[in-house]
């Protein structure tokens, strides 16, 4: 088994536009997600992340803080999960509700092990 | 780690119940010429939990964690308002907002969540201001009391999100142009407005039960809303009114039978041919604690009048054993008190199948304003069953075709296929149908309800 690391992007003005009631719905489909791989004890952690931000480059300049990055392009968190390969990850990722419903993207890195 | 990914922990409509809550505490913080704002704070909140729970899990006290949020999120939209001329903070209650050093106490006091129900009651009462139409005090309350979005409210009331958006403008323009106060009404008002208030929770139970499109969940939600707000009046001490109950046990009674009402295809199933072993008991039996609560002082509301018609229909063990002709009365009174064309026909219904067809065909020639019905599908129905009962086929054919093409929905299209079934079971329900219903009047009646009870 390898780890893997799953990043999502995108989907934030989308969701402004959802009820009370769907986004209730579109977090329960999330959550649904990540117990399946709870069960299946390939689940690690995962953590949201702020919609703030900054950017450094090599002169230790602050480029931008905050909205650097623009709608599908945004970081909106990750996940860590167990997987035997890429195709299995990508399975796993292919039922993130993000893609169904949002208009955001999932990129699935493996972890390197020394 | 008290969080946890367990769904199931999650209520059914947990967002969308916070929602109208959390919408009226901030209301009453922001004034309801801001009412915008309260309903961006509140949108901001979700789209953060939504962000957060489905990684993080849930929090031990979902609800807690919204409301500590929200008010976060208040406060720094205070502090950073605090310069601006749109609020105005100067009265008695929300003047310790406008300092650093109280604003986060009075934030706590302002939210209390003992205060909660009573700042849905404000919400109800402002929605329902004289001034605002009927359509746009209901879409109004389905935003704000019950976090219905835009596209929702259009797909409940079958129109376009165009006209929605467009109701809802006008009325928070109504607020922005007139001085309005976010509290319940006054002794000496609460009559008249809780009245109001009565009528668009009608009318928002009728729009959902009325319809016959099972596959609408939507329809079922509008329901339970109409529902809680009744139960929201029935809890306040300045609110609880006998027609408040009487309009509670009306529900109760309908909604009891709505398992019954539509196949699994969604045909509408006639009243004779409900399965009544169906029926739900503990909203007929809660129906009639509302009413006996209803019974009191001396004034006979339509909602009294219609509950008792809804009630007898529940009571019947079998269509046969109806009692129309009681029924028939409190269709009199109900004319009595607030005459309409759809009410007459409903009463024709009704008196045919005490007094026969032909009596039915003299009493439908002296309805007037009949111009009114020429556009109701039921009326052609009524003619059509009419005439089909007094055989006259050729007649009841023509009939029947024009309420065919009257109909809008498919349920309702096959509904009036069936030429040789009654009619009945679209008589308690109809009120609604065929335009807003007007503010029902109440009279000084003869005598007080009789006392209905579960025996």
């Amino acid at each position: 088994m390898s780890e893997f690391f799953f990043l999502f992007r995108g989907e934030d003005t989308h969701s402004m536009g959802y009820s009370p009631e769907k986004l209730q719905e579109y977090m329960a489909k999330w959550m649904q997600w990540i117990e399946g791989l709870q069960r299946n004890d390939q689940f690690i952690g995962a953590q949201p992340l702020m919609q703030t931000g900054r950017l450094l480059r090599e002169n230790n300049q602050v480029v931008s803080d905050g909205g650097f990055l623009e709608g599908t392009e945004k970081i909106s968190g990750y996940l860590l999960c167990k997987a035997n390969d890429y195709d299995e990850a990508t399975r796993i990722a292919g039922n993130c509700p993000i893609l169904e419903y949002g208009n955001g993207s999932v990129e699935i890195r493996e972890i390197q092990e020394a | 780690m008290t969080s946890t990914y367990n769904i199931d922990q999650l209520t059914d409509h947990l967002f969308r119940h916070e929602s109208g809550k959390m919408v009226s505490v901030l209301t009453k913080i922001f004034g309801i010429q801001n009412l915008e704002m309260a309903e961006d704070v509140v949108q901001q909140t979700f789209i953060d939990a939504m962000n957060v729970w489905r990684l993080k899990g849930i929090p031990s006290n979902p609800s807690g964690w919204l409301f500590r949020v929200a008010k976060n999120k208040a406060i720094d939209i205070i502090r950073r308002n605090k310069h601006s001329v749109q609020y105005d903070f100067s009265d008695n209650e929300r003047i310790l907002l406008t300092s650093e050093y109280t604003v986060v106490t009075s934030m706590e006091n302002l939210s209390n969540t003992a205060l909660i129900k009573d700042d849905q009651l404000r919400m109800m009462f402002t929605c329902c201001q004289p001034g605002i139409s009927q359509e746009n005090q209901v879409t109004l309350i389905l935003k704000t009391l019950c976090g219905f979005s835009t596209a929702e409210i259009a797909k409940a009331f079958v129109t376009s999100e165009d006209t929605v958006s467009k109701r809802l403008y006008r009325a928070k323009e109504f607020f922005r142009q007139h001085k309005i106060n976010f509290v319940i009404p006054t002794v000496d008002e609460i009559k008249s407005r809780t009245n109001t208030v009565l009528n668009a929770v009608y009318l928002l139970f009728n729009e959902g039960y009325s319809s016959t499109e099972k596959k609408e969940l939507i329809r079922q939600d509008l329901i339970e809303e109409a529902m809680l707000l009744g139960k929201l009046l029935t809890e306040n001490e300045h609110t609880q009114l006998p027609e408040v109950f009487a309009l509670m046990a009306l529900m109760c009674f309908h909604s009891a039978r709505s398992g019954s009402r539509l196949t699994a295809a969604g045909e509408i199933i006639l009243l004779p041919y409900q399965d009544r072993s169906k029926w739900n008991q503990d909203l007929i039996s809660l129906g009639n604690d509302y009413m006996n609560k209803a019974a009191c002082g001396s004034e006979v509301s339509t909602y009294h009048l219609e509950a008792a018609i809804a009630y007898e229909h529940c009571s019947a063990k079998t269509f046969e054993q109806t009692n129309w002709p009681l029924i028939l009365e409190w269709y009199e009174c109900l004319s009595n008190v607030s005459s309409s064309p759809i009410t007459e026909l409903n009463k024709i219904v009704v008196l045919m199948q005490v007094y026969g067809a032909e009596e039915a065909l003299l009493q439908i020639e002296l309805i007037g304003e009949k111009k009114k019905l020429e556009t109701f599908y039921l009326y052609h129905a009524l003619l059509g069953e009419i005439h089909s009962r007094l055989n006259h086929p050729a007649k009841a054919k023509q009939y029947f075709e024009t309420a065919i093409r009257l109909t809008k929905s498919e349920a309702e299209k096959k509904n009036t296929g069936i030429q040789d079934k009654s009619w009945t079971e679209l008589t308690p329900a109809n009120q609604g149908r065929g335009g807003w219903r007007s503010k029902p009047h109440s009279i000084h009646a003869q005598n007080s309800f009789p006392k209905k009870n579960a025996s």
